[in-house]
């Protein structure tokens, strides 16, 4: 049982990382969801030509070679890529720039047995999804110009980081999975909302607006 | 020559005040007492005959001069080259207006009182020498130039230039021995000052190492004494809990420097080894800026976290956050610690049991944050 992308037919990923073993990891972890690797390689060029310009998703490694890729994890936001950022770095300051520069989520390596294969979904469909840890990254923002998030919004982001269990934040303040799935959505959106613009984030939010997880006013 | 301190300059002026006095005092006492009746008795050797008050004058001004910044606690400084040209200008233009016949006699007052005020100008001997030189070279060229090369004159005028240098050069030799001393005395003074400084940082680190170790023996010690006299069992979980506490603890203790800029999280890393130790897996995050909490507050929020963590039985979650000045420490465990209270009022705790897991969280919040 294969999982569909958008044009109906399966999902494809490219793998841009330098290290072979990860490679084989999401590998292995993609078969088993029956997404389909059409590519892999160590440099971002794999992701623009040859088959894995077609692919759905682009499983990006931040750390290839010397520093973080930030020039080539713009040009894959800016050609309109879906960009799932998989790293090692754990810092803030490093997820939250991702979102800045476009990219479809943040995940660190460590959330990668849990996170990974929703989140490629998740970014294929325009969904938002936010890791624990990125959802830690939002809700201790320290920047002045940091979205205006409520007093609820960011508890239940805060109660996310620290559970890494809708089910404990649901029952902890007393809400539905579903509505906690919403809360920490919404503040997905004012991410992808606010910022340098890019294709990507645009469609998160439109997204966001057709399945009336926010209104024009929530913005 | 090393650069003069502002220390050994202090130092060296009230040394050097009382010889400066005595310097001025001479100098005065020549000028008005030994020159000034010379001048009276000798104006006619001068021409024009104001040209010998003149010049005494100018002397009788730099002498005076010289007294006030010795009042003042000051030094010549790069002043002085000016003043000795201004005094050896002095003695040539008095030389030329008197009369040849009367070089080297009593009418000749520069002769004697010249070298003075090197003494007064000059702290470095051999400015001072450099000085007299000039002026008696000059002077023996006067003498030369009207034909005075007569064996009685010449014996004269060098027994007066030996008689009167020889006390100049000794003054100046005082006033440079105590120069040096005030300099090995400023540089002893800044070596007790420095190793008071190094004393007083070793009172400090050996004061806090006797808080930490006390610290221990309070916690350890009766631990250990409990263990060995059969009064605690190790197979309590009380006993196990308290006992990764003083683990903890003494971890943290043998860190020393380095983890005391975040010791929060010092003291959590060193409860997730303890718990990694027994095999439990444990992811760890943080996030955010932390302000410093008070030790009954950490101790409260680090309390939680080893509560819970030591019931973890195979895998943990741990995460320390920061949110608008409130610090938030949450464990998620597979086992179950039991109810988690905190001693501190600010502090919160929080148990969320579902899923198969027990969320413990501990928040303080120093700011009026409102917990829901």
């Amino acid at each position: 049982m294969g999982t569909e992308g958008v044009g109906g037919e399966m999902i494809g990923v490219v793998i841009v990382d330098d290290h072979p073993a990860v490679v084989d990891g999401v590998r292995v972890w993609c078969a088993r969801a029956g997404i389909a690797v059409v590519a892999a390689g160590a440099r971002a060029e794999v992701a623009l030509r040859g088959p894995g310009a077609k692919a759905d998703a682009v499983v990006f490694d931040l750390q290839l070679g010397a520093g973080p890729a930030w020039d080539d994890l713009t040009r894959l936001a800016d050609e309109g890529r879906r960009v799932v950022v998989y790293s090692q770095h754990a810092d803030s300051e490093t997820a939250l720039r991702c979102l800045e520069l476009g990219a479809a989520t943040y995940l660190t390596k460590a959330e990668g047995h849990e996170h990974l294969i929703p989140a490629i979904r998740a970014a294929v469909e325009d969904r938002p999804y936010t890791p624990p840890v990125l959802g830690g990254a939002m809700a201790a923002d320290p920047r002045p110009d940091r979205p205006v998030l409520s007093e609820r919004e960011r508890e239940v982001l805060l109660a996310w980081f620290s559970s890494d269990s809708k089910q404990l934040v649901a029952q902890r303040f007393h809400l539905s999975v579903k509505t906690v799935d919403t809360y920490i959505a919404r503040v997905r959106i004012k991410y992808a909302d606010a910022g340098r613009p890019a294709g990507t984030k645009a469609a998160l939010v439109a997204r966001a607006l057709q399945d009336g997880l926010i209104d024009l006013a929530g913005l | 020559m090393a650069a003069v301190t502002p220390a050994e300059r202090e130092l060296s002026a009230r040394l050097q005040r009382g010889l400066r006095v005595a310097r001025t005092v001479i100098v005065l006492a020549i000028l008005l007492g030994l020159n000034l009746p010379n001048l009276v008795a000798g104006s006619a050797a001068y021409h024009p005959g104001w040209a010998g008050y003149a010049g005494w004058a100018v002397l009788v001004a730099v002498a005076a001069a010289d007294a006030v910044l010795v009042a003042r606690h000051r030094f010549w400084g790069v002043a002085r080259w000016p003043a000795a040209v201004l005094v050896l200008g002095v003695a040539v233009a008095m030389t030329l207006a008197l009369s040849p016949a009367e070089l080297g006699g009593p009418p000749h007052v520069t002769l004697g009182v010249i070298g003075w005020f090197g003494v007064l100008l000059f702290a470095r001997i051999g400015e001072l020498v450099g000085f007299v030189g000039v002026h008696l070279t000059v002077m023996l060229g006067f003498l030369v130039a009207a034909g005075r090369t007569d064996q009685v004159t010449l014996v004269a005028f060098g027994i007066t230039a030996l008689g009167v240098t020889s006390f100049q050069l000794a003054v100046g030799i005082a006033g440079s021995a105590m120069n040096s001393v005030a300099r090995q005395a400023a540089a002893a003074a800044a070596e007790e000052a420095e190793s008071r400084t190094a004393e007083e940082l070793a009172a400090v680190v050996h004061a806090d190492r006797e808080r930490r170790y006390s610290q221990v023996r309070a916690v350890a010690l009766p631990l250990l004494e409990r263990l060995a006299a059969g009064s605690a069992d190790p197979a309590d979980p009380g006993v196990q809990r308290a006992a990764a506490g003083a683990a903890a603890r003494l971890r943290r203790m043998f860190a020393e420097e380095g983890d005391d800029r975040d010791p929060l999280a010092a003291e959590l890393a060193a409860l997730i080894d303890i718990a990694e130790r027994r095999g439990v897996d444990v992811q760890y995050s943080q996030r955010g800026g932390r302000p410093e909490p008070p030790p009954p507050v950490a101790q409260d929020l680090l309390a939680a976290a080893g509560a819970a963590l030591h019931a973890a039985r195979s895998a943990a979650r741990v995460t320390l956050a920061g949110v608008d000045g409130a610090i938030v420490v949450g464990v998620v465990t597979d086992g179950d610690p039991g109810p988690v209270a905190a001693a501190a009022p600010q502090v919160e705790t929080a148990t969320v049991v579902g899923d198969g897991q027990t969320w413990v969280e501990a928040r303080w919040a120093p700011r009026g944050w409102v917990a829901r």
